[in-house]
């Protein structure tokens, strides 16, 4: 496989993706919430702190379990679409790349909106308040380091895996005939 | 592997056979047929007689129990699973009855789906697309996405779909049974100038009696047999 056409695979994925706009918005919001939790629990992190542990596997099992519904619910709904693909020629490893290219591009749209929408808080606050912004438990909240931010990021990447490999199994599980399956 | 050029389809001896409980069906019994290249074919028959079967086995989605399938020369049957879907992308277009268009992708991005992983320039697809759009006649809604075409501009879309990748052969199931009488003699009239025009050759499959004026020629079956085959060559 060209590294072109994966290219072209996966932008049109990611297009198809941002125009599924309830799944999308669902997903972002999840997503989103994920990503602040986990960076809440890696400010803390210290291995003196025995709850940290826990914080930290109860909040990735929480993200493997969000990524395999949305992996579960893009392979499910797509499966004429899946096979339809598998008809017009396309073999898994494509099919793979435009399902696999949805999932991650969800996770990387939600954590970077909502880094965009907490330097948009901190950036009004800082206009009408100045350096006092540095003070309110708001800003105190959403300001984090920017190696908790990394972590958080490739931790919700990793937490991605059972979705993309649940999304990846059932795609080699679709047959193409069942493009010509009726609906009614 | 060698060659045979007269036939662009052969069925030799075909039987499909599902299990169903106990019970052995024999979907298609003892098939043996020889399409010509260019041809508009079309299989007639009641509903349950095999004819999306046999469709299914000669389009390399479905393997038969027994018997051959030679499609442009290559025996399907014998075929390494891995390089179906590249003879899919080369040589087969599908038309459905249910049209099966991504319902967010416009289009004009359903009709090159099928040349996005393949080695082509990014400009080489979007003129192939709209060649094909053009050809169909649907190139100013471009820009539309399914659920904003009608049913027959949507089999138009999926019809131009097929096309984009110079097929050899196009697999139509049932391709008006979603469309009133009139939108689906305009879509067979269709397909039957693009056949014409393009010497692609059309394999269709059909329960109505009136587009049996289309065909070059009509395979009747039954009970999973053809029973006739009738030329309408005059």
């Amino acid at each position: 496989m060209r590294i072109m056409s994966v290219i072209r695979i996966l932008l049109t994925s990611w297009k198809v993706s941002l125009r599924s706009r309830r799944r999308l918005i669902s997903f972002v919001v999840i997503y989103s919430i994920l990503a602040i939790w986990i960076s809440v629990v890696l400010r803390r992190w210290a291995w003196t702190n025995p709850m940290f542990l826990y914080d930290a596997i109860f909040v990735l099992i929480t993200g493997a379990i969000v990524a395999t519904v949305y992996g579960f619910i893009v392979s499910h709904f797509r499966q004429k679409d899946i096979a339809t693909l598998k008809c017009l020629g396309w073999n898994n490893n494509e099919i793979k790349w435009f399902i696999a290219g949805e999932l991650v591009f969800v996770t990387v749209i939600s954590f970077i909106g909502t880094l965009e929408i907490f330097f948009e808080i901190v950036g009004v606050l800082y206009y009408f308040l100045g350096n006092s912004v540095v003070n309110l438990d708001i800003v105190r909240f959403i300001i984090f380091p920017p190696h908790v931010l990394i972590v958080s990021f490739i931790t919700i990447l990793i937490a991605q895996i059972p979705g993309i490999m649940i999304a990846t199994w059932r795609v080699l599980s679709v047959r193409p005939i069942v493009a010509l399956r009726r609906t009614i | 592997m060698q060659k045979e050029k007269e036939y662009i389809i052969r069925a030799i001896d075909v039987w499909k056979e599902y299990r169903r409980g106990k019970e052995i069906v024999e979907a298609l019994k003892n098939i043996n047929l020889k399409i010509e290249e260019g041809e508009f074919f079309i299989v007639m028959g009641p509903s349950g007689c095999g004819k999306t079967t046999l469709l299914n086995v000669l389009s390399s989605l479905d393997k038969p129990t027994r018997g051959k399938v030679i499609l442009d020369g290559l025996d399907l049957t014998s075929i390494d699973e891995r390089i179906l879907p590249q003879i899919r992308r080369e040589k087969i277009g599908f038309v459905f009855q249910e049209f099966n268009l991504i319902q967010n992708m416009t289009a004009f991005e359903n009709v090159i789906a099928p040349l996005l992983p393949t080695d082509m320039k990014k400009k080489q697809i979007e003129e192939r697309g709209l060649d094909v759009l053009r050809a169909v006649g649907l190139i100013e809604r471009k820009d539309h996405f399914p659920n904003q075409l009608s049913g027959g501009e949507q089999q138009r879309v999926a019809i131009a779909r097929a096309l984009v990748t110079n097929p050899r052969v196009v697999f139509a199931d049932e391709p008006t049974g979603n469309l009133d009488s009139k939108i689906g003699n305009e879509i067979m009239k269709l397909m039957r100038s693009l056949n014409r025009e393009k010497k692609i050759t059309f394999v269709v499959v059909t329960h109505n009696e009136a587009w049996k004026s289309y065909a070059d020629r009509i395979a009747y079956m039954k009970d999973g047999e053809i029973i006739k085959i009738e030329s309408a060559k005059k």
